[in-house]
């Protein structure tokens, strides 16, 4: 945004765009971060909140539908219920341990945050190093793997 | 009389040209004309700001240009190249929430963003718009979404549905943030504003000087919500488009 206030001379003008062409196609990496906003603590737990409730709230939306439907009152509420807390925490999870805003699936990190969740967190700041030399998504929760270990 | 003071009374739709068409009641209500202010108060300024379209801004179009580069930068971090096409859409988002938000700033003025049935009609919108991208960019390998690689078969009748009820949370997740955060703003801002005239003039300044502070809160929060707003579509869209 600050690019306009530096006027430079002209004879690298080319090398500039270049510059600026490229760091407008930086690949879809920084998804997976937290982004400014929620950072504070209280806004972090608001939404934590929000999220857990949404989950149970669809859980129980569903059971109650199913209920209605095929007359089975009142499992179906207890079994979503059950299903949209465990939704709830993933979503929770999933946002806690930095894996970025959405909730819902996130592919290689998941699986492997899961096993060794305490390793992740330590790993955090060497991961958004390793980001910036982008590296080929499969090949990234490997190298992540390696350094937790170490 | 005693409803006017109630901290709620905030939020009440009222009737400004009453319709009835065929028993629905379609009435042009406060919350409507606020809208249609707000879209007429953003295109305003985007018009008018870029109306000179200078090669060194002026002030007005220094921030249009602020704000359209902010947009831009937050879809291609979030979304990357990809997203361009949806560009308009999010940036549209970002500030009819915003310019809602900041509107329901103003004394007496009407907070639409602060009625669930409005940010859930957006966030519904989002959801079911993200939810056929996905569709029609991987067709059937979109289901794949809900089943995570390297998952014992076994466990897929457990796994699969908490997948669906994490992703069928996202629109109500999404639209309850923002309306809780405005309704419950605004709600503390008028009750301490109403301690200010039960303590009188001994010790009224002292709620006094929390809504001043409040207010300073209010607003940061009125573009922040709006900011998280637009962001979490930009990644739910990033989902959708490369599914992970």
């Amino acid at each position: 945004m600050s690019k306009r206030k530096t006027p430079k001379p002209l004879d690298d003008l080319t090398a500039r765009i270049f510059r600026a062409r490229q760091s407008g196609q930086t690949p879809n990496d920084k998804a997976d971060q937290p982004h400014g906003a929620s950072k504070s603590a209280f806004g972090q737990a608001l939404r934590i909140g929000v999220e857990m409730a949404a989950a149970l709230a669809v859980g129980f939306i569903i059971g109650w539908l199913l209920d209605n439907w095929l007359g089975t009152n009142p499992w179906f509420k207890v079994i979503f219920l059950l299903m949209g807390a465990a939704a709830g925490i993933l979503n929770v999870y999933r946002l806690a341990s930095g894996f970025g805003y959405a909730a819902g699936y996130r592919q290689p990190e998941t699986p492997h945050a899961a096993e060794t969740p305490k390793i992740q967190d330590e790993t955090q700041d060497q991961t958004q190093e390793t980001r910036k030399t982008p590296p080929s998504k499969t090949t990234d929760p490997a190298a992540n793997e390696g350094k937790g270990e170490n | 009389m005693a409803e006017a003071h109630s901290p709620l009374a905030q939020f009440e739709i009222k009737p400004l040209i009453p319709i009835h068409l065929g028993g629905l009641d379609v009435s042009f209500t406060n919350s409507a004309a606020w809208m249609s202010l707000t879209v007429l108060a953003i295109s305003l300024f985007m018009i008018l700001s870029m109306r000179g379209h200078a090669l060194v801004p002026n002030r007005l179009q220094s921030i249009a240009e602020l704000t359209y580069m902010f947009i831009a930068n937050m879809v291609r971090d979030n979304v990357g190249t990809g997203g361009r096409p949806y560009f308009p859409f999010i940036f549209s988002l970002f500030m009819f929430v915003l310019f809602g938000n900041m509107f329901g700033m103003i004394p007496y003025s009407f907070t639409y963003t602060s009625h669930i049935i409005v940010t859930f009609s957006l966030a519904i919108f989002i959801f079911i718009g993200v939810t056929l991208i996905g569709l029609i960019k991987h067709k059937i390998r979109f289901f794949s979404f809900f089943m995570p690689p390297g998952v014992p078969m076994l466990m897929a009748p457990l796994l699969v549905p908490i997948e669906i009820i994490s992703y069928l949370s996202r629109p109500i997740s999404l639209s309850v943030r923002l309306f809780a955060n405005m309704t419950a703003g605004h709600t503390l801002l008028k009750v301490f504003a109403g301690f200010v005239i039960s303590l009188g003039v001994m010790a009224g300044w002292l709620p006094l000087l929390f809504v001043v502070a409040l207010t300073g809160l209010e607003i940061v929060i009125a573009f922040l919500q709006a900011f998280v707003f637009a962001i979490l579509t930009c990644l739910y869209l990033s989902d959708a488009l490369h599914l992970h």
